[in-house]
């Protein structure tokens, strides 16, 4: 699907599309929003849903944002590098605390993800704007803009975060006895909690692993736009859950693996800037989005009763015929 | 004795705490501000709540069938602007103001609809997609899509009040126009819940899809009316918000979804469907318009709005899930 999608719009546009500055380009744009599907998919594959995602990047963001600006206020002497790499923590620290959040909400209190993960990002947003009053935090130290848009050789430094933030989750996912759990929880909780899998430690620590992806992506969001503000990212939002369910993840849990969701960021990422050298507006591509949202949701879920109504005629013929 | 027996049930229900809560943050706000409790109140809050009172009924109707429906303000956006383009250009009178936009409502609830009915998927997915759609192609066909001028007969139907008590300063005080439209909708549909096969099969697939079909309840057809009628009410209801701020904002209407959510959250309906009530939803969007408008009153800036909302929904989802655990 890649491929063809790739092939098709080389095919339209060549000069613009294959040329090393926009695929250079697309590599810089994709790693935040490839991060948030991460996280999302972690929280999919067990049938739940993470849609205070962006909004805790944005507060991830904004508080490690506003810890390194006053750290460099108090000390301006300090070691630049040292606070960047304090920053990352606290913007990691702060993004799994707030997923672990959701993750109690979820798994102890038993709130269904959907409203549980819309009641806390509204309340993220909320602390993020009463942290920031609705300003924009800038003025970073220079030195961080290289985390999102510096490159190693030809190669942006951002994506290698990316890549590697994906083959840890795809060993995590696949090599360890967590992994397995959780695709055990996604496919059938009952039947895992009686293999004596402990359902709720499972749920907490997914969302928390998506917590801790919001804040990866929270310190490229920074450091890309080398500021940071509430509703930075909002659009991510559509892009994560349609790009986890295009990887051919079940948004009822328990199947699809990082590389099918790997595919799918690289196809989004190919249509999205091959919109971009069309010129269409922000709010086309919304529409288009949520288009293809539907049509492949379609598509996922008709699939296999094709299968099953096609294998039942065959039978049925095969019985026929027996008689 | 009989009192207390009364008393006993209605602490089991919801809605007593509701209306409880609701009094308290009266008292509260009576001992803050004395102008406070008035039947001026009253009627503003009526007023002034009622855009949110009909979406939320749309969206109580839809989780009450075990789905969840993100999409209605987009519609309500959409029907808000093709009314009003129309009415201006051709003219007409209140009712086709309303029969017009529950029209185009009921026809982009009908997209929903077909899609979740007939291939049977996530509906939260598919609403989330929707919405995106219908308020992509409104902004993207109509770039500014804010209209200043309305018919005179809205502007009217606005400012018209059934019966009045006294006046104030804001206007002669009493039970507006749009509040009755509002009430009477509700009623409706609570009776339509309450007391037609339509509406009880509405419960039934919500508590489960399978027992309804085994009860030979058709599950299509029950989801198609549920999210039809959820594009209808959000259609209606556009027209109350454009009646009353005298101005076309599709950019207000779309910014509260959350909050209609949150309000039938509130109200004691719960997502898994099969629960739910018509008063319940009507008082929980009371008491959040309350706090959120008070807020400022009370001392508490502003930008405290999205923190107040979100900890309302989280404390009263946890309220109503700790408490259904107990009943199991």
């Amino acid at each position: 699907m890649f491929v063809a999608v790739f092939g098709l719009i080389s095919a339209f546009i060549p000069r613009q599309f294959l040329s090393l500055v926009n695929l250079q380009s697309m590599a810089f744009q994709l790693s935040e929003f490839g991060i948030l599907s991460l996280g999302m998919m972690v929280v999919m594959l067990t049938g739940g849903i993470d849609l205070a995602i962006v909004a805790n990047a944005n507060l991830a963001g904004i508080v490690a944002a506003s810890f390194m600006m006053r750290v460099l206020g108090s000390a301006p002497n300090a070691n630049i590098l040292a606070v960047i790499a304090l920053t990352c923590l606290v913007a990691i620290a702060a993004g799994t605390l707030a997923g672990l959040f959701n993750g109690v909400l979820v798994s102890v209190i038993g709130i269904p993800p959907i409203l549980a993960t819309l009641g806390s990002m509204k309340l993220f947003e909320g602390f993020a704007t009463v942290i920031t009053r609705g300003r924009p935090i800038t003025g970073f130290p220079e030195q961080i803009q290289f985390i999102a848009n510096g490159t190693v050789g030809i190669v942006p430094f951002s994506i290698l975060v990316f890549l590697l933030a994906a083959f840890v989750m795809g060993i995590v996912l696949r090599k360890t006895p967590f992994g397995f759990t959780v695709y055990m929880l996604g496919a059938n909780p009952l039947a895992a909690r009686y293999s004596g899998v402990n359902c709720r430690a499972v749920t907490i620590r997914c969302y928390a692993i998506a917590g801790a992806m919001a804040g990866i992506a929270a310190v490229i969001m920074m450091s890309r736009f080398n500021s940071i503000k509430v509703g930075y990212g909002n659009s991510y939002q559509l892009q994560a859950i349609l790009v986890v369910i295009l990887g051919g993840v079940n948004p009822e849990g328990g199947d699809g693996d990082v590389l099918g969701v790997l595919f799918a960021i690289l196809t989004l990422q190919c249509i999205a800037s091959g919109f971009n050298i069309l010129g269409f507006t922000n709010y086309m591509r919304n529409v288009i989005y949520g288009g293809m949202l539907v049509l492949v949701l379609i598509v996922v879920v008709m699939a296999p009763r094709i299968k099953t109504w096609r294998q039942l005629r065959a039978s049925a013929a095969a019985y026929s015929s027996d008689n | 004795m009989k009192l207390l027996r009364i008393i006993k049930k209605a602490g089991r229900k919801h809605e007593f705490y509701l209306f409880v809560v609701i009094l308290l943050f009266t008292a509260v706000m009576t001992c803050i501000n004395r102008q406070f409790l008035s039947l001026g109140t009253l009627f503003d809050v009526l007023n002034s709540s009622s855009m949110l009172g009909m979406l939320a009924i749309g969206t109580l109707i839809v989780m009450i069938s075990g789905g969840i429906d993100i999409s209605f303000s987009a519609i309500a956006a959409i029907s808000m602007y093709v009314t009003v383009s129309i009415l201006n250009a051709y003219g007409g009178n209140t009712l086709e103001a309303f029969a017009i936009a529950c029209l185009v409502g009921g026809a982009l609830g009908l997209i929903n609809a077909f899609i979740i009915a007939y291939f049977n998927i996530s509906t939260m997915i598919v609403t989330l997609a929707t919405s995106n759609i219908f308020y992509g192609l409104l902004l993207q066909l109509v770039p500014h899509a804010h209209i200043t001028s309305i018919p005179a007969f809205l502007a009217d139907f606005g400012k018209a009040r059934l019966f009045t008590i006294g006046s104030s300063e804001g206007g002669s005080v009493g039970l507006s126009a749009i509040s009755a439209t509002m009430l009477l909708i509700t009623v409706l549909v609570a009776l339509f819940l309450k007391f037609t096969s339509a509406g009880r099969n509405v419960f039934a697939i919500g508590g489960s899809k399978e027992a309804a079909r085994r009860e030979s309840i058709s599950v299509w057809k029950t989801q198609i009316l549920v999210y039809c009628l959820a594009g209808v009410l959000a259609g209606g209801a556009s027209i109350l918000n454009v009646t009353m701020i005298r101005y076309v904002n599709p950019f207000d209407v779309y910014g509260v979804t959350m909050d209609v959510i949150a309000a039938v959250v509130l109200g004691g309906a719960r997502l898994s469907g099969g629960s739910g009530s018509v008063p319940g939803t009507i008082l929980g969007v009371v008491l959040l318009f309350l706090i959120k408008n008070n807020l400022v009153l009370m001392g508490i800036p502003s930008v405290w709005d999205s923190v107040i909302v979100g900890t309302i929904i989280i404390v009263s989802i946890t309220l109503t899930v700790t408490r259904a655990k107990k009943i199991r």
